[in-house]
C-alpha cells in the first residue's frame, strides 16, 4: 500500500512553500524520517521527511509553488506500481452541472422578463450572457411595435376642450376617444358648478380663463371649442385663444367620410357620419352635427354651426358665423352671407343675404287624430 | 558670590512672574488655569546654571514656567503665550503646558515628555552632538509606567539623559505617601541610575550637583536622577488648595529665595528686587493695556 | 515575482541607504530572526546601529521614537502587532501629532510607525485586529494601509522620507507572502495619484465602459476581492474595486469618482462595523451622489464582537470572499 507524502503545516502565518529542491533520486528506496526534499518559506527552510518506507515518486517539480497539504510525492512499496493508484482521485465532480447562464443573464433576465429557461434550451451548450437576454427581449418588443403603430400612448395628441362639461363636450370626448391619434386630457368650462367633477372620465378643472397658465406649463398640445349653441360666443372664445399663442386642433370622428381634396381649417368640430364631398373647403372653428352632408365645390367660411342632418348640395358658399337648425336642404350653387340664420327644415332654393333671418310661412297646424 | 546674585536674580523673576500670572488670573485675563512653581523657583535655576544652551535639551511639564524662564528668560513671550496673544511664544495656541523655544520642549501630559526627551537624547547621542536632555518631573509622575519605560531604556543603553525630579510633596491635593509605595529614590536605582537626592530650596547645593552630574552624563558615562526635595508653597492650578495652611507656612520659612537672599548684600538685594519688579511690572502693565 | 514582505524590505533599505538619519526600533527585529514578521531581516547587518532592539515597551518606544525625530532624526518604530496600538495611543495622540500645532508649525514630527494588522491566521482576539478606527479622525495623522496592489515598499520609503507628519503604517499580516498584483489577465490594474506619493490602485474586471457595482476597500482586503472580481468576470459582473493607500488623508475625489461610475456602491473593511471607516465614506459618496444612487450604499465590515480562534467561527466575523460576493449580488438584486 502505498504512502502519499504531503506538504505539512508551515508556520503560523503562511500555506505555501517553494519545493527547493529534492533531496533524494527519484525510485530510491527510503525509509521512515528520512529527507526526501527541503521546501522554502519566507522565514526559513523546512526538511521534509517521509511518512513512511516507500520508493520515492516524486510528483512536484523543483521551484514548484506548493500548498499545505498538497501531495509532493508517492512512497511505492514495489518500484514498478502505479503511482496513480495511490494519488486521491482527482477531486470527485467538479462542481454541479455545468452552469448555463452567468448571473448577470440571470439578473437581466429577471428584469426584462425573459424566460431565461427557454433561451438556454434554444442554445444548449452555450453560456447565456447578458447581451444574449437583451437581444431576445428586443426581439419581442420588435412585434409589439408593429401592432402599436406609431401611436403609442406618449405620443398622442393632447386635447384641452373649452366650454366642454355639457352635452356638447361629451359628443366631442366621445370622438377624440376613439381616433388613434388624439386623447383629451381635461375640460374647462365657466359653469361652476362642472369644476372639481369628471366628464366621461375626463376632468372639468375650472374656468377657460385657466387655459392660458395651462398653456404656458405645457399641459396640453391643441384646444377646441365646444360651445354650439352660440356662433358669437364661439368666435369670440375661438379669438381670444388665438390671441394668446394657443394651438387649436381638429376633432373630427372617423366615421365622417372625407373624399378628395378637401381642406379643413383648424379647431373645427366634425361628428359621426359627416360627409365632406371632393373639393370642399371648410375654415376654422366650425361645428358640424352628425350627419351634415357638404357636397363638392362646397365652401364654409369660419365659426359656422349646423344642426344634425343638413345638407348643402354643389358648390354652395357659406360666410362666417352662419347659424343652421336641423335638416336645412341648401341647393346647389347658392351663396349664404355672414351671420345668417336658417332655422331647422328649410330648403333653401335662393340665396341669403348676409345678417338676415329665413323665415319659413307655413301654414301648420296641430289637432287631435282622429 | 556672583552667581548667588545670579540666582537671586533668576528666582525673583520667576517668582514675580508667577506672581503676576496669579494676579492676571483674578482679573479675567488668563484663560484654563496656571500652574505655578511658587517655592520651587531653587531647582530650575540651580541646573540650567550646569547646562549648555547651545547644545542642550530641557524637556518640561505641566509646571514648566520656572524651567521656562530659567532656561531662556523670556517672560513676555511667556505671559503673553499664557494670556492667549499672538506675541506669545506659540502665537499663543500652546499656552501655558505647551511651549517651545529652540531647545525647549514642554506638554501637560504627566509623565510623556520623560518619554520624548529619552528619544531626544538618543537622537544627541545617534547625532554626536555632545548635548545632554534634562527632563523635570514632578514626584506625581513617578506613578507613570512610561517613566519607568524611559528609565530603563536611558539606562539599558546609556543615553545622555538627566531626570530631574522636583519632589514638592504633593501631586495636585493627594500626599505623595497616599501614592506611592517604597522610597522614590530607590526607584531609578534599581536600573542602575545614579540618583542624587539634594535639597531642592538651596540654589547653590542644586547648582553644585548639577554641575557634577552633568559632565558625566555628557561624556557618555549614562543617565543620571537629581532627586530634590521641595514644597509647592502655590496652588496645584490656580485656586484649588485645600491644605492645611500652617504647612504652607511652615514651608515658607525655607524659602528658597530667602535663602539666598541671607547670603547677600541686603542694599544690594533690595535694588535688585527694585528692578527686577519694574522689570516685571512694566512688561506684565503693557500686556494688560494691549489685552483691554 | 515580488512579494508584500520583499517589496517591504526593499522599501526599508532602499530608504536607509538614501538618509543616515532614518533609524528603526522594534521588539526582536535584530538579524538573524529579523523581526516577527521578518520585514527587518538583513537590515540590521546591512545598516549597524541603526536598527536598535527595544524592550518590550509600546508607549516608550514611540516616545523615544518622536524625541528622536524633534530631534531632526527619522525614526520608524515597529510594533509587533496592530493590536498594541492602543498602547502607543497617548503619544501619538498627545504628543506626536500635536506638536507641530502647538508650537505654532515651528516644528516637524518625521515619525513612522508601523505594525502589521488584521485576522485569518487564527491568531485569536487580542493578535487578529484591525484597530485602525480608533486612529480615524485624528487630525495630523498620515494612516496608510497598503493593498497587494500597491508596492508598499515605495509607499514605506515615502512615509519616512517624505514631508514629514507623524504616519501610522498598517502591513496586513496575510498579505506578507502574496504576490503584489501588478497585472492580471483578467483584470486592468491603474493607480491614480490625488496625493501625492500615494496613489490609488483601481482594478476592473471588465474591458470598458461601467461597472455595475463599486467597491471601496483598503489594505489586506484585497487578497479576498481580487479573486472575486476574477470570477465574476466570467459571470459577466463588472466590478470595479479601488483601494486607497491612505485612510487619511482621504482622496475623496477619486473615491467619489470611482463611485459616480455606476449606481451601487459596496464598501468593504475588515475593522468592526459601526463608527467606521466606511460611515465617512458613505456620507460623503450620499453627499456627492446620493440621488443617483440606485441603493443605499452598502458596507462590510467586521462582526463587532471578539474574532475567534476556530477558523470556521473566525471566517463569520470576518469579511471574506464568500460575505463580500453576498453583499455584491444583494446590492445587484
Amino acid at each position: 500500500m502505498s504512502t502519499v507524502v504531503k506538504l505539512p503545516h508551515l508556520n503560523a502565518n503562511e500555506d505555501q512553500a517553494t519545493l527547493t529542491r529534492w533531496s533524494v533520486a527519484p525510485g530510491t528506496r527510503v525509509r521512515a524520517g528520512e529527507v526526501v526534499c527541503v521546501v522554502e518559506t519566507t522565514k526559513t527552510a523546512l526538511d521534509v521527511e517521509a511518512p513512511g518506507d516507500g520508493f520515492l515518486h516524486p510528483v512536484a517539480a523543483e521551484g514548484a509553488r506548493l500548498t499545505t497539504g498538497q501531495v509532493v510525492a508517492v512512497l511505492l512499496d514495489n518500484p514498478g506500481d502505479d503511482p496513480a493508484t495511490a494519488l486521491p482521485s482527482a477531486g470527485a465532480s467538479e462542481a454541479t452541472e455545468a452552469r448555463r447562464w452567468t448571473k448577470k443573464a440571470e439578473m437581466v433576465a429577471q428584469r426584462l422578463h425573459v424566460d431565461l429557461d427557454a433561451l438556454a434550451r434554444v442554445h444548449p451548450g452555450k453560456v447565456i450572457s447578458e447581451a444574449d437576454v437583451v437581444a431576445a427581449s428586443r426581439s419581442a418588443a420588435d412585434v409589439a411595435d408593429l401592432v402599436d403603430d406609431r401611436y403609442t400612448q406618449g405620443r398622442r395628441e393632447r386635447v384641452l376642450l373649452i366650454g366642454g362639461a355639457g352635452g356638447g363636450g361629451v359628443i366631442a370626448l366621445d370622438c377624440i376617444a376613439r381616433t388613434l391619434h388624439q386623447r383629451a386630457v381635461a375640460i374647462l368650462d365657466n359653469n361652476g358648478a362642472t369644476h372639481g367633477k369628471r366628464v366621461m372620465g375626463v376632468p372639468v378643472l375650472g374656468p377657460t380663463s385657466l387655459a392660458e397658465e395651462m398653456w404656458k406649463r405645457g399641459e396640453f398640445d391643441a384646444a377646441i371649442v365646444i360651445v354650439t349653441s352660440s356662433v358669437d360666443e364661439r368666435r369670440r372664445v375661438f379669438d381670444s385663444l388665438v390671441e394668446k399663442g394657443i394651438a387649436l386642433t381638429n376633432v373630427i370622428d372617423p366615421s365622417v367620410t372625407v373624399r378628395a381634396n378637401v381642406s379643413i381649417g383648424r379647431g373645427n368640430l366634425v361628428m359621426p357620419e359627416c360627409f365632406l364631398s371632393s373639393c370642399v373647403r371648410i375654415g376654422d372653428n366650425n361645428f358640424l352635427a352628425a350627419g351634415t352632408m357638404i357636397e363638392h365645390h362646397s365652401v364654409i367660411g369660419d365659426h359656422c354651426t349646423f344642426g344634425p342632418r343638413c345638407a348643402l348640395s354643389g358648390a354652395v358658399t357659406v360666410g362666417s358665423r352662419v347659424k343652421f337648425g336641423m335638416g336645412v336642404l341648401v341647393e346647389p350653387y347658392l351663396a349664404i352671407g355672414d351671420e345668417a340664420l336658417i332655422p331647422s327644415g328649410v330648403t333653401l332654393t335662393q340665396s341669403v343675404e348676409a345678417r338676415s333671418t329665413v323665415k319659413v310661412h307655413r301654414n301648420q297646424a296641430i289637432r287631435e287624430r282622429d | 558670590m556672583s552667581q548667588d546674585r545670579e540666582f537671586f536674580r533668576s528666582m525673583l523673576h520667576i517668582r514675580l512672574v508667577e506672581e503676576s500670572l496669579l494676579a492676571l488670573f483674578s482679573e479675567g485675563l488668563i484663560r484654563g488655569t496656571v500652574h505655578t512653581c511658587l517655592g520651587q523657583e531653587a531647582i530650575p535655576v540651580g541646573v540650567v546654571s550646569a547646562l549648555d544652551k547651545a547644545r542642550d535639551v530641557v524637556c518640561s511639564n505641566h509646571r514648566g514656567h520656572g524651567h521656562f524662564l530659567a532656561w531662556c528668560g523670556d517672560a513676555r513671550g511667556l505671559v503673553a503665550e499664557i494670556m492667549g496673544r499672538p506675541e506669545g511664544v506659540c502665537g499663543g495656541i500652546g499656552g501655558s503646558q505647551h511651549l517651545h523655544v529652540k531647545g525647549f520642549y514642554s506638554n501637560g501630559i504627566l509623565g510623556g515628555m520623560f518619554g520624548v526627551g529619552t528619544g531626544m537624547a538618543l537622537a544627541e547621542k545617534a547625532q554626536g552632538t555632545g548635548g545632554v536632555v534634562t527632563a523635570f518631573l514632578g514626584d506625581g509622575a513617578l506613578a507613570e509606567g512610561i517613566v519607568y519605560e524611559s528609565m530603563n531604556m536611558a539606562a539599558l543603553w546609556k543615553l545622555p539623559l538627566l531626570a530631574v525630579v522636583e519632589h514638592n510633596q504633593y501631586a495636585q491635593s493627594t500626599h505623595w505617601k497616599l501614592e506611592h509605595a517604597g522610597q522614590l529614590a530607590e526607584r531609578p536605582r534599581a536600573f542602575g541610575i545614579p540618583t542624587t537626592v539634594v535639597d531642592g530650596n538651596d540654589v547653590a547645593a542644586v547648582s553644585r550637583a548639577a554641575a557634577q552630574v552633568v559632565p558625566a552624563i555628557r561624556a557618555g558615562s549614562g543617565p543620571q536622577v537629581l532627586f530634590c526635595e521641595t514644597y509647592r508653597i502655590g496652588p496645584h492650578s490656580k485656586g484649588d488648595d485645600l491644605r492645611d495652611p500652617a504647612e504652607i507656612d511652615t514651608a515658607r520659612l525655607r524659602d528658597p529665595i530667602a535663602g539666598v537672599r541671607s547670603r547677600l548684600d541686603a542694599a544690594w538685594c533690595a535694588a535688585a528686587e527694585r528692578e527686577v519688579a519694574g522689570e516685571v511690572t512694566r512688561l506684565v502693565d503693557a500686556l494688560r493695556k494691549v489685552a483691554a | 515575482m515580488t512579494t508584500y514582505l520583499a517589496s517591504l524590505q526593499e522599501g526599508l533599505a532602499r530608504a536607509f541607504a538614501a538618509d543616515p538619519r532614518v533609524y528603526l526600533l522594534g521588539e526582536d527585529i535584530l538579524d538573524p530572526y529579523g523581526g516577527a514578521f521578518k520585514v527587518s531581516k538583513g537590515l540590521s547587518t546591512a545598516f549597524p546601529g541603526r536598527v536598535i532592539t527595544t524592550p518590550i515597551s509600546e508607549a516608550g518606544i514611540v516616545a523615544v521614537g518622536t524625541g528622536m525625530a524633534l530631534r531632526g532624526m527619522r525614526p520608524v518604530i515597529e510594533i509587533m502587532f496592530g493590536d498594541f496600538l492602543t498602547l502607543v495611543a497617548d503619544q501619538i495622540v498627545n504628543h506626536a501629532v500635536k506638536f507641530r500645532g502647538m508650537y505654532a508649525d515651528r516644528v516637524r514630527v518625521p515619525l513612522v510607525v508601523r505594525t502589521p494588522v488584521g485576522g485569518g491566521r487564527g491568531y485569536g482576539a487580542t493578535h487578529s485586529q484591525s484597530l485602525e478606527k480608533m486612529f480615524l479622525g485624528v487630525p495630523g495623522l498620515t494612516i496608510v494601509a497598503p493593498s497587494h496592489l500597491h508596492d508598499p515598499g515605495t509607499l514605506l520609503e515615502h512615509a519616512i522620507l517624505g514631508d514629514g507628519d507623524p504616519t501610522l503604517f498598517l502591513e496586513h499580516k496575510l498579505l506578507y507572502p502574496a504576490a503584489l498584483l501588478a497585472t492580471s489577465p483578467s483584470l486592468r490594474i491603474s493607480r491614480v495619484e490625488e496625493i501625492p506619493g500615494y496613489p490609488s490602485a483601481v482594478a476592473e474586471n471588465y474591458d470598458s465602459g461601467n461597472p455595475d457595482v463599486t467597491i471601496l476597500s483598503y489594505g489586506g482586503m484585497s487578497r479576498e476581492i481580487m479573486p472575486l472580481m476574477e470570477s465574476l468576470r466570467g459571470e459577466e459582473i463588472r466590478v470595479l474595486a479601488v483601494f486607497p493607500a491612505t485612510l487619511q488623508p482621504v482622496p475623496s475625489k477619486t473615491l467619489i469618482d470611482c463611485a459616480k461610475r455606476c449606481e451601487r456602491v459596496l464598501i468593504v473593511e475588515e475593522g468592526t462595523a459601526g463608527f467606521d471607516w466606511g460611515a465617512e465614506l458613505a456620507t460623503r459618496i450620499y453627499e456627492a451622489h446620493g440621488a443617483k444612487l440606485a441603493k443605499p450604499v452598502r458596507r462590510l465590515a467586521a462582526h463587532p464582537g471578539v474574532i475567534p480562534t476556530a477558523t470556521h467561527l473566525e471566517s463569520r466575523v470576518l469579511p471574506g470572499r464568500g460575505s463580500i460576493e453576498s453583499a455584491l449580488l444583494e446590492l445587484m438584486s
